[in-house]
């Protein structure tokens, strides 16, 4: 929250928000849902495999929805379907880290890189389809802030 | 086969049939979604409003995962790819797709990988375009296509895909 509190002016950008306490009132507002949702599939190419999502939000209820099966409960120990019908656990925050472009993302980035993309969504922000929206919440709003 | 832009294109054809799609796959935490480029705004006119040129990667029914299988050679995926400009210009480039990670024998692939898609392809009758805050207007209005405020057009309803990397130059 305090860093949409304080976000910068690329920050508020991002994420569409008119001002800094526009964007906190939005998180602050929002319920948040835990579920048990779809297990991620892997197929052999590393693809993503069955439309699992780790987060969603939906505008109309101002509702973020987090899967305690993608990553929220243990996120460096995430536990993947595969197509072959086996499992295998991988450390998804280093995954998401060079997603974004930083390996060494922490935990706690990546929880607020969840929070406050949703939040985005919630105030107007479209899908994205390229890792550039969250590449610049990473730099603009969470790295060094 | 086709690529996003042909299958956005004329959507009111190809909804509801089974079709393949070629074109490049991003993750995003509200799931996976195949994109390109189709026009200098990243938009698509699809009944006279701009909506992403965007497909998102659903699940079929897994009953009819198991029972079909891919319907189209490499050959001809390949062939049709390079209708796309931004292949052609992966494959000047060769090299792994950015944001993968090792994991054993398994890599994640998270961001700019090549793929034919292929499943049923669905989209509402009646798109309804998601209407963003405006300075007169605070209220966020989703639509009614997929992804985050709806804003995605048209969702795959995947049956089976494969990976189609571009070949080192």
């Amino acid at each position: 929250m305090a860093l949409l509190r304080n976000a910068s002016t690329k920050c508020l950008k991002d994420l569409d928000a008119s001002s800094a306490a526009a964007a906190a009132n939005k998180l602050k507002g929002a319920t948040i849902d835990y579920t048990y949702g779809p297990t991620p599939l892997v197929g052999a190419d590393g693809t993503f495999a069955n439309g699992a999502a780790a987060a969603q939000s939906d505008s109309s209820t101002n509702t973020i929805y987090l899967n305690l099966n993608y990553g929220w409960l243990n996120p460096t120990n995430v536990t993947f379907n595969t197509a072959s019908g086996g499992s295998y656990t991988a450390n998804w925050v280093a995954a998401v880290g060079a997603y974004v472009g930083d390996p060494s993302l922490t935990v706690t980035q990546y929880y607020e890189l969840i929070l406050i993309h949703e939040t985005g969504h919630l105030l107007g922000v479209p899908q994205e389809t390229t890792n550039a929206y969250d590449t610049a919440i990473f730099n603009d709003c969470i790295k060094g802030h | 086969v086709l690529t996003v832009c042909e299958a956005l294109r004329d959507i009111g054809l190809y909804a509801g049939r089974d079709v393949v799609i070629v074109g490049v796959s991003n993750w995003a935490f509200e799931g996976s979604f195949m994109h390109e480029k189709c026009e200098p705004d990243d938009r698509i006119a699809i009944l006279g409003h701009r909506w992403l040129s965007a497909i998102e990667l659903g699940r079929a029914d897994p009953q009819a995962s198991a029972t079909e299988s891919f319907p189209v050679d490499e050959s001809v995926l390949r062939e049709k790819l390079t209708h796309v400009r931004d292949y052609n210009s992966a494959e000047r480039r060769g090299g792994q797709p950015q944001g993968s990670e090792v994991q054993g024998q398994l890599r994640l692939s998270l961001s700019g990988v090549w793929v034919a898609a292929y499943g049923r392809l669905e989209s509402p009758s009646k798109l309804k375009e998601p209407v963003p805050p405006t300075a007169s207007n605070s209220r966020n209005t989703p639509g009614n296509g997929y992804g985050a405020n709806g804003s995605v057009p048209a969702r795959l309803r995947v049956i089976e895909s494969r990976s189609i990397p571009p070949r080192d130059p």
